[in-house]
């Protein structure tokens, strides 16, 4: 198992490295310099350039600036925001966790969501029910993200005015108690979670469902039924336990969707994290954003994969390696 | 399973913070304005701020030695009001003098000298600091600090905007906090991102991306803001900007995009809308040269009757009601509504489809194959238009290759990203460019940027040697009546030679919740009249209440 580990860890860092250094190199391949992009259009003379690029290490040969920018990747330095004017990690600090709240909250709802009316649909097969479900699930999952984010934006922030429209916090956020500021966090996140854990929960749902399915048929489960077990003890543990494998698997795979479905959510309810941040980046032409943007965003891909296999191996002793 | 009391937790922290408390009337220290801007300012230490946001989020937190009047007039010092100056005389035709306010303060107790603005002038201009108002205070030979509360101002020539080139681009900074910082760093020091000015707010919290807050400066030496915070937020899509003005939570926006939002905020009862005059104008700049070699002359834009016959042929006026209604209007050239030429009686190119049919033939462009396009030695009358994916932009080009087919000239739409726009605009690989300048209240500087040849922003290669000789004339000239005849004429000529179609001159809407009181916005900055808003003491909502801690 430790070795398994040992050799995983190791090829996750061997993609994250290939595509650090894919990107480094490609986006000094696109046009432009970051000093005059700093400077936008003015016309800024040689000899200042020179200075800003002695000190943003900008003068030194690619191989070199590459070699440093490992250097200062393994100490956490991303760089230099030029349209924010500080260090990249700071940006990151601030987008990551707001990024990180909402995607877990989301994840957390389309699982929870999605294995409870999966697991309904999966053992009601066939009935009314699973049909209105099915049907549910696919609207959802063939509804644009974004266009259910303005909808639950409408109805339940402008129309009912239950929920705030917009941003993380409220803007007195900082002024406020502990315990309100707790609240108001909750408040802000109803929304954007719902609309990004319910396109989540349609997947989730309807994998599950062929799962409980598939364990339904199974010979095991017609001979629990048959010597009188009882029926909450049928489905939590002998239909639940034996169907969440599949599940576990989307759970790997769900979390680079949340992050990158987080881009458009973060975008419809103006929630300040990564995604966000990385679209400003770009129409910035902000490099060193958009460079950790990338970097993390590969991070996130191989560890929610490495997370993937391993919950995959811990719940099912058959796919273990020895 | 969820346990009775943790639902109630749940439903009990989400009644709290709903704020179901009803607002009382506001005392002392209350007042929260909620901004929604669109973008995030690049600086907000004012000699770093490029960004119209950062320009004018930095009028919050600094001050300049006067501020120039509503009416954003450049002559001499008319309607400039005294802020960080108490007052000024004109010593010679190439001197001014200043008298510092001796109550003025940094927000950290320290006073406002006349050291500060000399630094700030050597701040400016330093070439490592690169502002971008650098260019705009070239005149300026030097500032010098006389004592404490005196400071002159030495021009290298006399000229009808001095006095607002002295104060207009340059906010004084401290030179007791700022001096020791080496310039190259300033940009990303912790002073540049947590600033200290002497204006009418302090600087309390900047979380990028997400909001930036400001607090009043109740020892502001002109008087105590009328509104306690100011929260700005960036709000990017606009369908989100729209529904948070709608449902109250915001206050204040610079920039409601489109008619049908414009008809939607007014007709919301906790809304004003209102119209400002702003500095752009919107173009459709001919190539003078080849789009693909940019040496050669084009092959046909630069003949003076196919460029009128184009304009001509496009109703302006029209094509600005369906787009825009009311907050449109059709300028006759180069001129924004704040530029002080917009109301010059220069005559616009009428719209007469017929007469542009006319000049076309005689240009000998003749429909011969029967297509519906013109041709010319083999040659179909037909250009791209590089535009951006903004709505207006498109709606207009739209509109505009109707009209023009009915002239017989056909136009190809090329719509690009902001960035890739601009690449190929600034390299001039375009045959027609739709483009828009914000030009500064210093109408010179504005149109011979971008008309005059060789000008920075003429992406177009524009070059009327009689034209620039009119700009050459006003430069020179210094009394006002006979300067005023020599703009009409080089208006006239520009307009004339329809170098561009002038498509649109717009004004901006701004929505304000209607419990402000006091409300007056000058059209280059919203924030610089801001302290002297105030609030509704018997309108106040539950966020005006909560203090600062």
């Amino acid at each position: 198992m430790a070795i398994f580990l040992l050799r995983r860890l190791g090829h996750s860092a061997l993609v994250i490295l290939a595509v650090t250094t894919l990107t480094f190199f490609l986006i000094r391949l696109a046009p432009g310099d970051p000093v005059r992009a700093r400077f936008g259009e003015e016309r800024v003379s040689p000899e200042v350039v020179e200075r800003y690029k002695q000190m943003w290490g900008l003068d030194r040969s690619l191989p070199v600036q590459y070699g440093r920018y490992l250097k200062n990747l393994a100490g956490l330095n991303f760089g230099h925001s030029f349209s924010l004017q500080r260090p990249v990690s700071t940006v990151i600090a601030t987008a990551l966790p707001n990024t990180l709240l909402l995607a877990t909250a989301a994840l957390f709802l389309s699982f929870t969501i999605g294995i409870g009316f999966g697991t309904f649909q999966g053992i009601s097969r066939g009935s009314k029910a699973d049909t209105i479900g099915s049907l549910a699930s696919l609207t959802i999952f063939s509804t644009p993200i974004f266009w259910l984010g303005i909808m639950l934006l409408l109805v339940f922030g402008q129309e009912l005015g239950w929920f705030p429209i917009g941003s993380a916090v409220s803007p007195v956020h900082r002024s406020l108690p502990w315990i309100q500021k707790i609240a108001d966090r909750i408040h802000h996140l109803v929304l954007p979670a719902t609309a990004l854990g319910l396109s989540g929960a349609a997947v989730v749902m309807r994998f599950h469902r062929a799962e409980v399915t598939e364990v339904m048929e199974r010979t095991f489960l017609r001979t629990a039924i048959a010597k009188g077990i009882a029926p909450r003890r049928v489905v939590f543990v002998h239909i639940l336990r034996n169907s969440l494998v599949g599940a576990i698997t989307i759970f790997g795979l769900s979390l680079p969707v949340m992050f990158s479905g987080a881009v458009l959510v973060e975008q419809v309810f103006s929630w300040p994290g990564m995604g966000q941040a990385a679209y400003q980046a770009v129409l910035r032409r902000d490099y060193d954003v958009v460079t950790a943007m990338t970097i993390l965003g590969a991070a996130m891909v191989t560890l929610g994969n490495l997370l993937a296999d391993l919950l995959h191996q811990w719940a099912d002793p058959r796919t273990r390696s020895t | 399973m969820l346990k009775r009391s943790t639902v109630f937790f749940l439903i009990s922290i989400l009644v709290a913070a709903t704020g179901c408390d009803s607002a009382s009337t506001c005392t002392t220290d209350c007042g929260t304005m909620v901004v929604n801007l669109n973008s995030e300012p690049d600086a907000i230490l004012p000699v770093f701020a490029q960004s119209s946001t950062g320009r004018t989020l930095s009028a919050l937190l600094f001050l300049s030695l006067a501020e120039i009047g509503l009416d954003l007039g450049v002559v001499a010092d008319e309607g400039f009001e005294p802020r960080l100056a108490r007052s000024w005389s004109f010593v010679d035709s190439l001197t001014i003098q200043f008298d510092l306010d001796s109550r003025a303060r940094w927000h950290d107790g320290a006073p406002v000298t006349a050291k500060d603005v000399e630094f700030t002038f050597d701040l400016y201009r330093d070439t490592l600091v690169n502002s971008s108002f650098r260019e705009d205070i070239a005149q300026i030979e030097s500032v010098t600090a006389l004592n404490d509360s005196t400071v002159t101002f030495r021009f290298k020539e006399a000229y009808v905007e001095q006095f607002y080139d002295a104060v207009y681009h340059m906010k004084i900074h401290p030179a007791h906090l700022l001096d020791t910082v080496p310039r190259l760093e300033m940009a990303s020091h912790a002073l540049a991102l947590n600033p200290i000015g002497a204006g009418p707010y302090k600087f309390v919290n900047w979380e990028p991306g997400a909001a930036i807050e400001f607090e009043a400066n109740d020892d502001f030496f002109l008087g105590k803001p009328g509104i306690h915070r100011v929260v700005v937020q960036v709000v990017a899509d606009p369908n989100t900007l729209m529904t948070r003005l709608r449902a109250g939570e915001t206050d204040f926006t610079d920039f409601v995009p489109g008619r049908d939002n414009v008809e939607l905020l007014a007709d919301t009862e906790h809304l004003s809308v209102r119209a400002i005059p702003s500095a752009a104008y919107l173009f459709l700049g001919f190539n003078f040269r080849s789009a693909t070699t940019n040496a050669e002359p084009h092959p046909f834009l630069t003949d003076p009757r196919i460029r009128r016959a184009i304009t001509l042929a496009i109703d302006r006026q029209s094509m600005v009601e369906a787009t825009m209604g009311a907050m449109g209007a059709v300028p006759y050239g180069p001129v924004s509504r704040t530029n002080m030429w917009w109301n010059a009686p220069v005559q616009a190119i009428p719209y007469d489809i017929d007469e542009s049919k006319e000049l076309l033939d005689e240009a000998g462009w003749i429909d011969s194959d029967g297509d519906g396009i013109r041709e010319k030695d083999g040659m179909p009358l037909e250009f791209e238009i590089l535009s951006t994916t903004s709505g207006l932009r498109h709606q207009m080009s739209v509109i505009m290759e109707s009209q023009l087919r009915e002239a017989g000239v056909a136009i190809r739409i090329q719509e690009l990203e902001m960035g890739a726009w601009q690449d190929r605009a600034q390299n001039g690989r375009f045959d027609a460019v739709f483009g828009g300048w914000l030009q500064s209240p210093k109408a010179l500087g504005a149109i011979s940027g971008a008309w005059g040849t060789g000008g920075p922003q003429n992406w177009q290669n524009y070059s009327n040697a009689e034209f620039d000789a009119l700009l050459d004339a006003i430069a020179d000239e210094r009394d006002p009546g006979k300067n005023r005849e020599l703009w009409i004429e080089a208006l006239t000529t520009i307009t004339n030679d329809a170098p561009a179609v002038w498509l649109i001159a717009p004004a901006q809407a701004v929505a304000i919740h209607s419990r402000f009181e006091n409300v007056s916005i000058r059209p280059d900055s919203w924030a610089a009249t801001l302290w002297q808003w105030g609030i509704d003491p018997k309108a106040t909502l539950p966020r005006d209440m909560i203090t600062t801690n």
